[in-house]
Parts: C-alpha cells; structure tokens; sequence
C-alpha cells in the first residue's frame, strides 16, 4: 500500500537522531508554554517561525508539530493540578479533574489525561494520515446554517453545568454573551459596548476570562476567607497513586468517544478544541450512570475532554494538508510555516511534498509517543505540586496569571482586564453562580452570532434556510430530544403516576423509551436534596 | 515528607533549565550572521513594530526586513516588537509620539482603512513615510460549477441580483471588502447592495467555496492558489492592472475592462513625524539598498509578494491621495 | 421572611445583573445599524443576551424571596463562614495593580517579585527570608525561559541594554 510505504519512508525520515531532537525540544518547550495561560502554542510557533529562515523544512515543521501536542498536555496538567487551564481547550478538564486531585487522585486524573490524550492523538493521526482528504471532502459541504446548529448542541452543555440553581446557571451563561459582544461586531464591523476604548475593539479573549473566573477568583476568594488554623498545605488522603481497575474502565469508552467527537470536527471551521470538548463533557454526563459524580470528580468527565482536545488538535491539521486552510489559531500559523518554505498546503500537497507530509505526520506520532513517556512518570510528581505550600502555590498562580494575561496582547490592558473578571469571579464565587457556564457563553456566543448572520446573509434574509439541510434538522432533533422532551415526558409520568397511583407506572415504557429520563429525575432529586441540605446549613 | 517535596519541585526546576538551555542552544544557532561586519552599517540598533500579532503579514513583513537587514549587514541590530490592537490603530496612536528614527513602524492598506473606520485620532499620514516595499493582490475566484466564466459575466448577474449572489470576503471593512466595493460600482450597483458575507479569514472562504455556499469569494492569490492549479476554483479578475508575478495566466482586472478598479495591498516602512531631513535620507538609503538585494528578492518571491517599491517623495504622495479615495470607498461601502 | 446577611449579598449581586441586562438592552439601541446588513444586524445577539440576563436574574431573585439562596462551596483551603479578610484582599488587589502598574515603566524583573511578595503575605506567608528568596528566583526563571528563550516581549524596563 502506498500509504503505508509512505509512513516508513516517513518514520526514517522523523527517526534520524536531529529530527528526534526538534522533536523532543518541541514536545518539552509545548509541554511549558501549555502550563501557562496566554501562552499557547500558536504564540509560540508564530514568535519561532523566523527559523524557518535558517532550519530545514521537516525539522522546523517536527519542532512545531511537537510544541502544538505538548501544549495540550501542559494545559491538561495546570487545569488538574491547579484548577488553572492553561488554554480554553483544556477547560473542561479542570471541572472534574482539579475535584480529582483535591480529593488525592491527582495522579489518576493526570494519567487519564495522558494515557487519553496519547490514545486520541494516535488514532486521529493515523487517521488523518488515511483518509482526511476525503473527510475533508464532506466537511466543506456543511455550512454556516450547520456550524450553528452544531453550536446549539454544544450550548446543551450547559445543562451538565448548571449547578444548584438553573436560573443562576442561565444568569451566567447570560453574562458570558454580555462579554462575547464586547468588540468590533465581525458582520458588520461596528463597535459594540466598547465606550471609546481602543484596547476593546478586538473584544476580550477568552483566555483572560478563563483565567480571570478561574484563578483569580478563587485566588480573592481564598485571600478573603482562608480557613483558620495551621493549614498550609492541602491535607491530600494518603492511597492510591495510580489509576485503579475501575478507573481503566471508565477511562477507555470516554476516551473512544472523546476521539470520535473531536477528530472529524477538527474538519469543521467552528473554533479551535473547545466546542468538542463541550460535546464530549456533555456526552459523557448524559451517557453515564453516576451523574451525580460529574462536578465532584468523575473520571470520564476529564477522560473524555482530554480525549477530544487531542483528537482534535490532530483533526484540525486535515483541512491544513488537504486543503491549506487552517481551522485552529495554531493551525494557521503552520499554514505561514510551510509558506515560508515556499510550500503551499492543499489538495496536491501529498504528491507534491510526499516526504514532507509522512514526516510530519510520523513526527507526530512519535512525539506523540513521547509525549506520554514523558508525562505518565511525571503523573507522580507533577502530583507532589499539590504539596507546595498554599501561600507559594496561589503566589504562583496568579503571578502566572498575570504574565500569561499581560503574553495575550503584550498590554498592561489584559492585566486590568484579569483583575476586574476576577472580581466578578470572586461574587460569583461567593453567591453560587457556577462559571463554567459564563466560560461557555464567552466561547460560543460569538461564533453562534457570525454563523447565525452569515446564514442568513448567504439565504439573504430567508429563515428557512438555517433548517434547510440534513445535518441541522438531525443536530435540532438532537437537541430536542435529549433536552427538551425528558421533562415532558418527566411531567406526564409523574402525571400518570399520580393519577394511578401506582408506582411500577414509574418503570413505564417512557424510562424505558429515553433512558436518561430516569437518570435525569434521579440527578434533579440530587440536586434538590443537596440545595436543601444547604439551605439547612 | 518534606524531602519528598523538595524533590518534586528540583525535578520540576531542573526540566525547566534543561528546556530553557536546549531551546537557548537551537535558536543562538538559528539566528546566524554573526562576525564583525567589514565596514560599518548604514542603519543604527532599529526597532521595528508590526502593528499585529506575530505571524500577521504585517509581523511577516517585519521579520523578513529584519532578517535581510541583518544578513546583509545593513543595521547593527533590529529588534520585531508586536503591538496588536484595534487593526493596527493602537500601534499608530503610540508611534505618533516617538520621534527617535531609529524607531520604525510596518504600515499598509489596512491600517489606512481601520484608522477611517475607527475613526481613530491619528493616521499613516502623519507619519514620515520611508519606503513603499511590497504587495499582495486579491483574486475574485468562483467555483467550478459555477455558470460564470467571466468578470463581466459575475458583475452582470451580480447587477441583476445582489441578494443571491453573496460574496465571500476574508474580513469587514479590509482590502477584501475595499476591492469587493470597487468591482460592485463597476457592476453599476452602490456597495452597500452587495451581499458580502465575513469570513475569518481567506481560507474560511475557502470553504465556502468548495462547499457552494456563496456565488464568489474573494481573497489573496495565495489563499486560492492550490484550488485554483486543481481547477476546483476559477479566477475572474486578479486586483492587479499587469499580470501577476507569480501566476502570469491569470485574467487582470485590466484585462477584465476595468484597470481603474486596481487595488493593491501594500506594505511599507515608516518613521516617527518630524525626524530629519538627513535621518530620513539615511533610512531612504538603507531601504533602497535592501529591495535591491537578492535576500530580499528570495524572501519576497516566496511570500508572493510582489515589488511595489515607491520612494519616501512617492510614497508620501501617494498616501496622501490613497487615504482621500480609501475614505470614499468606506463611505460608498457603508462603514464610515 | 428574614434575609440572612448571605442572601442579602446574593439579592445585591442578583441586582447588578438585573441591571447589567437592562443596560445592555437599553445600549443597544446605540449600536449603528450599517446600511449593507439586510438580515438580522449588530443589535440581535445584545437584545438576546441582555433578555436572557434579565430574565435570569430576574429569576433568581424570586428564587432569593422564595428562600433558596446557595450557599459557596467549601473546601479544604476556604471556609465560607470566616469573616471577609478585608486586609489581605486589599494586599492581594496592591500586589496585582502595582505589577500592572510598574511593568513598563520598571520592567518584569522589579515588578514580577514585588508582586510575588505581596502575594505571599496575601495567602499568609510568613518566613521572610524565604518569601525574598522565592520571590526572587521565580521571576528571574520565568524570564530566562519566556523572554530570553522564546523571545516573548517582556518588558526590560531599568534593565533596558543591560540584559
């Protein structure tokens, strides 16, 4: 097979002792740059894109390949450990996976994440090796009409977030848009809620923000009111260091799944990992028995994300090869890369540069592979940071916060930025309005807008268009299904149940229909038990 | 406990050193051309500020002005900084204040339509222009399927029906829409009837494209180029009134009966107002010594990006009148 | 019904977000509609989103009246009914202000451990040497690795030529 041919000529190619080197160099200084927020791998690559005046093409692309998966490692780590995700993509894994770490198994989260991210990643680089040319294919035939009905999925995930209160949830989510419209209008490019203040027309990165809610919120939260006593470092149970038999079989279908998620929507030009990440979360939640352990440190629930980051990442450098369009920030600084060596990605980018495309794409995986190498021994003692003491290790975090907030533009402008979400951070905290959800309306609303607006302007104004094709009608019935129709049929059945009086009505042919709907009642009792024991305290 | 600890935190140092002094060791070697230079450069220790993020043409520019005049030993030292924001209008309104001329500023067509279109305090116009250097031109590309085979048969239909014939631009109120406005007034229509639809981005479109989900888009030669060798796009007008240097086959917008809609993206070199006649003559020498060189003819070849160099006498003239006409067409477009 | 000092925080918050919608909404009115848009224009997404705050907040001050207010979550490090730490929020805010303050005119190397020092003190550090010493060597490797190996801008400040 030619294919296969290819891959060897390209694992000799990536497999010589320099081209290792760029390869371990990139996968260590992504691994860092992925720690800190604001500094991701697009930065990176683009302030390191003057060696491609003076480096060989395949060893500039190995390094570069090699720092854009490290830093989806690097990320996952400072969200598990740190409750700090270091990018936007790695948010979703600071949700279960910092409750991991809190309660001791900092270690499992951590290689879950690893083992999750090497899985996905291989699968979807082989893959891409294979067949992105003909995934791309079917990408390019969805449109604005159906990026936005696959947003409208993803906002579903709201509801695995919402917390002890839907109306504070929806509040959040409501306050995350507010910010989204913050800037130049893309549409129509009026300024929008920016009072004259230049540093707003590009609006607030959402990196700021996660970072804002995240670190500095807390970090106000825990100056305002750290327990009393000697209590300067986290009392960690002592126990398990590893994942546990039960862990391996949580982990492995979220990973499956996190891959199937994030690879073909790397393929579709809706943001860079975080809506995938979304998805799989949500999925996760939904197709889970323990529901009630999502929030409080489900392991599916940093399994499966992980899985999709990674996934994704690779998926996203389909389109790059196949078509020369970039779907990711990172993606698109690869594109001047190969530009900058005078090599144009697109459709003939395989017969053109054969050794060049299987060299990149062996270089992944065996940074890939070095990447988990490196990572799963580290599980252990990236762990033990846990044990620094409070003061030195929120010291850190938000001393880190500053720099990568002030990294984001080079501007003192993003550090106010940080401080004044912080604060709103700080009475979220203190009110129990949850802010994963206001992360998730930053991220989605303004993609959510342009697509709405450039459906409608490709329809010329006609509605009908944005319900017009196979692939939204299926993502609405979707959304209705799963969203909307448990609680009627929730309703009914209690009706029913009422009326007869009979409680095996209760294992009617609904549940039975819709699974989740039990689930979902049992996860809403849940809730209601816990808002009450609150209220009692 | 304790010991257990600090080891932790060594190892987590160490790597950091380890990383720190690999990547030192690679990129001391990636930046080369070192030794004393024979005989002293005409340039000083120069800033110069790209008035985007890294990796935008403007960064792209800078740091292949840096490379060449480093490798040619025409300046002591250049140092790229990279001040985002605003379309390049927060750079513009720091730069106004400089006045060393060893501080220079990337500027470009885009940077003279967001200063009208945020109505910001400042505009290129006060700076002291140095060098007209580059160019990149737009295409107006449609797909294969598409029924028009001509510029003159788009504009018809386009006249026609503005509303089903949505255009894809790579983003709101840049060069992408400027030329879209000139090719609409071609066509007879106002700009403001034209469906234009805002991409991220030329390769956004791209997809578009390919997926039919516009009637035409239109966006850097580059951005299309490999679609347009498969057949998959077909090119109606290039933005340039000669043929391009890298694509000679293509159909000018001179050739397509309109050469006053030319409309080039340029980049060029700029100084903080009021330097001296003679700092200015210095930096006119040094620029003109550097598009001469073949370092700089290799890297622009591989950008595409075409030759567009005009003198500081030129190039201010030229501005001048540019900003005048580019205030028109963003007024005809409905952005100002 | 009797508010607890809590719910009376929530009711105030709650308050700011009911107004943050209504200002939204009330702001948009502002927003230019440009001739070209012919669908929905710039001021669709804000009259959504300022609504969807309304009604939430609106929401979850009924909520409050109804006696469901939401206590914050507790953890290992935090105790929700300790008294608000007045001082060191007030160190914490100096540190990070004055980092961004100092940063260009001082540069990272002056700024970065001056704020790592005011944060320690912010989270209860006591050992003085200690926190000069870490306060110190942090941001100076931060600055090798970030400014020195991967050219990202940082500031130089009175080190200007000198590093």
């Amino acid at each position: 097979m030619e294919g296969i041919q290819g891959l060897i000529d390209g694992f000799a190619l990536a497999l010589t002792p320099i081209n290792l080197l760029w390869a371990f160099v990139g996968v260590v200084a992504g691994t860092f740059v992925g720690v800190l927020p604001g500094i991701g791998p697009a930065l990176t690559i683009a302030l390191l894109l003057p060696l491609t005046y003076t480096v060989a093409p395949e060893a500039a692309l190995i390094l570069f390949a090699g720092i854009y998966y490290g830093a989806m490692y690097g990320g996952s780590t400072t969200s598990i450990l740190l409750n700090t995700p270091g990018e936007s993509g790695s948010m979703m894994t600071a949700i279960d996976g910092n409750k991991m770490a809190r309660s001791g198994r900092a270690a499992s989260a951590l290689a879950t994440a690893a083992i999750g991210s090497f899985i996905a990643g291989t699968i979807a680089t082989v893959l891409l090796a294979f067949v992105a040319p003909y995934v791309v294919r079917v990408a390019i035939l969805l449109g604005p009409a159906d990026y936005l009905a696959l947003i409208v999925v993803a906002f579903m995930t709201v509801g695995a977030l919402l917390g002890a209160s839907a109306a504070r949830g929806f509040a959040a989510v409501a306050v995350g848009l507010v910010i989204g419209l913050i800037g130049f209008d893309s549409q129509s490019g009026v300024a929008r809620y920016t009072f004259g203040v230049p540093r707003l027309l590009d609006g607030i990165d959402s990196v700021v923000v996660i970072v804002a809610l995240f670190a500095m919120g807390e970090a106000i939260y825990l100056a305002a009111r750290m327990r009393k006593g000697k209590l300067q470092v986290m009392d960690l149970p002592k126990g398990q260091f590893w994942m546990t038999r039960d862990d391996w079989r949580r982990s492995w279908p979220a990973w499956l799944r996190g891959t199937a998620i994030g690879w073909p929507l790397g393929a579709v030009p809706v943001g860079g990992s975080e809506v995938p990440t979304f998805l799989s979360y949500a999925a996760e939640r939904r197709l889970s028995k323990r529901k009630d352990e999502f929030g409080k440190g489900a392991i599916e629930g940093v399994a499966g994300p992980e899985a999709a980051n990674n996934a994704n990442a690779a998926g996203a450098l389909m389109p790059l090869l196949a078509l020369g369009v970039p779907t990711s920030a990172t993606a698109g600084v690869i594109l001047i890369a190969f530009q900058q060596y005078g090599i144009q990605p697109g459709p003939r980018l395989l017969s053109t540069e054969p050794d060049l495309v299987w060299g990149l794409i062996a270089a992944l995986l065996i940074g890939n592979f070095m990447l988990l190498v490196l990572n799963l021994p580290l599980a252990g003692v990236w762990a033990k940071v846990l044990k620094i003491p409070t003061p030195y290790l929120y010291a850190s975090i938000v001393t880190f916060a500053l720099l990568g907030a002030y990294a984001v533009s080079g501007s003192i402008f993003d550090v106010f930025t940080l401080l004044v979400i912080g604060i709103l951070g700080y009475f979220m905290r203190q009110y129990g309005f949850p802010i994963a959800p206001l992360i998730i309306g930053v991220i989605l609303g303004p993609i959510a807008e342009q697509q709405l607006r450039r459906a409608l302007a490709i329809s010329d104004g006609d509605a009908s268009a944005l319900v017009a094709s196979p692939f939204s009608i299926v993502c609405y019935v979707l959304v209705i299904l799963v969203a909307i129709v448990p609680r009627f049929l929730k309703r009914w059945e209690r009706r029913t149940a009422e009326a007869v009086g009979a409680d095996d009505i209760d294992r009617g042919f609904a549940t039975a229909m819709i699974p989740a709907v039990h689930d979902d009642e049992r996860d809403q009792a849940d809730r209601d038990d816990r808002a009450d024991e609150r209220r009692e305290r | 406990m304790n010991i257990r600890k600090r080891r932790g935190t060594a190892v987590a140092v160490g790597t950091l050193v380890a990383v720190g002094l690999l990547a030192t060791g690679c990129s001391a070697g990636g930046t080369g051309s070192s030794g004393a230079p024979e005989e002293g450069p005409v340039l000083g220790a120069l800033s110069i500020d790209a008035p985007s993020g890294a990796g935008s043409g403007y960064d792209q520019t800078a740091r292949a002005i840096e490379q060449v005049l480093t490798s040619e030993r025409l300046a002591q030292r250049v140092q790229v900084t990279n001040t985002e924001g605003a379309g390049g209008t927060v750079a513009l309104a720091e730069f106004v204040g400089m006045s060393s001329p060893d501080d220079l500023m990337i500027g470009g067509l885009s940077l003279v339509g967001a200063s009208i279109t945020n109505d910001a305090p400042n505009d290129l116009t006060e700076l002291t222009p140095v060098a007209r250097l580059i160019g990149e031109y737009d295409v107006i590309v449609v797909p294969d399927a598409s029924p028009y085979e001509t510029l003159q048969d788009f504009l018809d239909a386009l006249a026609e029906s503005p509303g089903d014939n949505p255009i894809a631009i790579g983003n709101q109120g840049g060069y992408d829409h400027m030329w879209g406005g000139l090719l609409a007034q071609d066509a007879g229509l106002e700009a403001t009837d034209v469906n234009f639809v805002t991409f991220d981005g030329g390769g956004e479109a791209l997809i578009a494209l390919l997926g039919n989900q516009v009637a035409a888009g239109i966006s850097g030669y580059g951005e299309f180029a490999d679609s347009i060798e498969t057949g998959e796009l077909r090119v109606l007008a290039t933005a340039s009134d000669e043929p391009l240097e890298v694509a000679p086959d293509l159909p000018s917008i001179a050739d397509a009966g309109y050469p006053d809609s030319a409309l080039v993206n340029w980049r060029g070199i700029f100084a903080p107002p009021g330097i001296s006649d003679e700092d200015l003559a210095t930096l006119e020498e040094g620029f003109a010594t550097l598009v001469e060189s073949d370092a700089w003819n290799e890297i622009r070849t591989t950008n595409g990006w075409s030759d567009e160099y005009l003198d500081s006498e030129e190039f201010a003239a030229e501005l001048q009148e540019q900003t005048e006409s580019t205030r028109q067409l963003l007024e005809d477009l409905g952005l100002v | 019904m009797k508010l607890t000092a809590h719910s009376k925080g929530e009711l105030a918050f709650s308050g700011l977000l009911l107004a943050l919608g209504i200002f939204v909404v009330i702001e948009a009115a502002l927003i230019p509609i440009p001739l070209a848009s012919s669908n929905v224009g710039p001021r669709f997404m804000p009259h959504f989103a300022g609504g969807l705050l309304i009604l939430a907040a609106g929401w979850t001050i009924i909520e409050l009246f109804r006696g469901h207010s939401v206590a914050p979550e507790e953890s290992e490090l935090t105790d929700p009914t300790q008294r608000f730490n007045a001082v060191r929020v007030a160190i914490l805010l100096a540190s990070v202000i004055g980092f961004a303050v100092l940063l260009d005119p001082l540069g990272y190397l002056i700024a970065a451990p001056l704020a790592f020092f005011g944060l320690l003190l912010a989270f209860g550090a006591r050992r003085w040497w200690a926190m000069a010493l870490v306060s110190i060597v942090l941001p100076v490797l931060v600055y090798l690795f970030f400014a020195k190996t991967l050219g990202i801008y940082l500031p130089e400040g009175v080190f200007a030529g000198i590093l």
